[in-house]
């Protein structure tokens, strides 16, 4: 179970408006790269992850996904507060209003619906922990490009914080593939799923 | 906290924000370690770096609670029920 406290993983405090800004960075709430999917896509993996360090992982990573998709929402709805129609029809934000007024609604920078598909989860821990290591380079990449067009510090403080989380985050799903590894026989990773098949374990060997 | 006879005997409160900002950063330290010792989990250091963490992250936790209102709702009684939904949700950005 979850609990919810009260407070943001990271301070956000933003005092000046920019929707234009808002539309591109509502990618990391629901693009294909954000940190909802992450966080989906790490806490639907867990249940067949057979190693309880590795397991435990991904719930940890999984919700502080959460807390990043919590932090990108606030910087959107900070972003757009107290905003004029004049202002939303001048700046690119007028598509977005027209379905959602102000609201948060998880879609990429380029309007798609924020979709499953990216919740990758193949029941294979090998192959799910790849998936991980790159959707934390893929997030990586994203605050990137966006903090090369962010002037407004206020804006970039929080996002450079995410940023760096991706690449702690890659680094403890490559232990993690470590630890998985360290548990197979290491003459042939791929000759047994231990999430699925029998006695493939390195231990269970004759 | 405006009557001045009521802070007499007690040792001053930090303000609202720099409460926080220290709640901010043992939290911090509290997520990253949570994360090393899922795959470190027999680092006898780091278990010992992280009870100490969490130690500091309860008392200024509690005396957060005490003086600006409750984190979480297991923390919500008859005084303070208010400031749990009255309190500027965190998307807010007060602090």
């Amino acid at each position: 179970m979850w609990q919810y406290e009260k407070r943001l993983q990271y301070p956000v405090n933003i005092t000046r408006c920019d929707p234009d800004m808002a539309r591109l960075i509502i990618s990391q709430f629901g693009g294909p790269d954000g940190e909802l999917s992450a966080s989906m896509r790490y806490l639907s993996q867990r249940y067949v992850m057979p190693y309880k360090e590795v397991a435990g992982l991904l719930t940890d990573i999984g919700t502080e996904e959460l807390g990043h998709m919590e932090m990108i929402c606030s910087i959107i709805y900070q972003l757009t507060k107290d905003l004029s129609p004049d202002e939303i029809k001048a700046s690119g934000f007028d598509a977005y209003y027209i379905d959602h007024t102000t609201g948060l609604w998880p879609q990429a920078a380029g309007g798609i619906p924020n979709n499953a598909c990216e919740y990758q989860s193949k029941g294979d821990p090998i192959t799910d922990l790849f998936e991980d290591m790159a959707a934390e380079q893929k997030a990586r990449s994203t605050y990137e490009n966006l903090l090369r067009l962010i002037k407004d510090q206020e804006v970039a403080d929080p996002l450079r914080f995410l940023r760096k989380r991706e690449i702690v985050h890659f680094q403890r799903f490559g232990e993690g593939l470590r630890i998985v590894q360290d548990n197979l026989n290491s003459k042939n990773f791929y000759a047994f799923n231990p999430a699925f098949d029998k006695n493939c374990d390195k231990k269970d060997a004759k | 906290m405006n009557n001045p006879n009521m802070n007499m005997n007690r040792p001053q409160v930090p303000s609202r924000c720099l409460l926080m900002k220290s709640i901010y950063e043992i939290g911090f330290s509290l997520d990253d370690m949570i994360l090393y010792l899922d795959t470190h989990p027999k680092d006898r250091e780091a278990l010992d770096y992280y009870h100490k963490l969490h130690k500091q992250y309860h008392e200024l936790t509690k005396l957060y609670t005490m003086n600006y209102g409750p984190l979480w709702a297991k923390d919500v009684h008859n005084d303070n029920y208010f400031s749990w939904v009255n309190r500027p949700m965190p998307w807010e950005g007060d602090v």
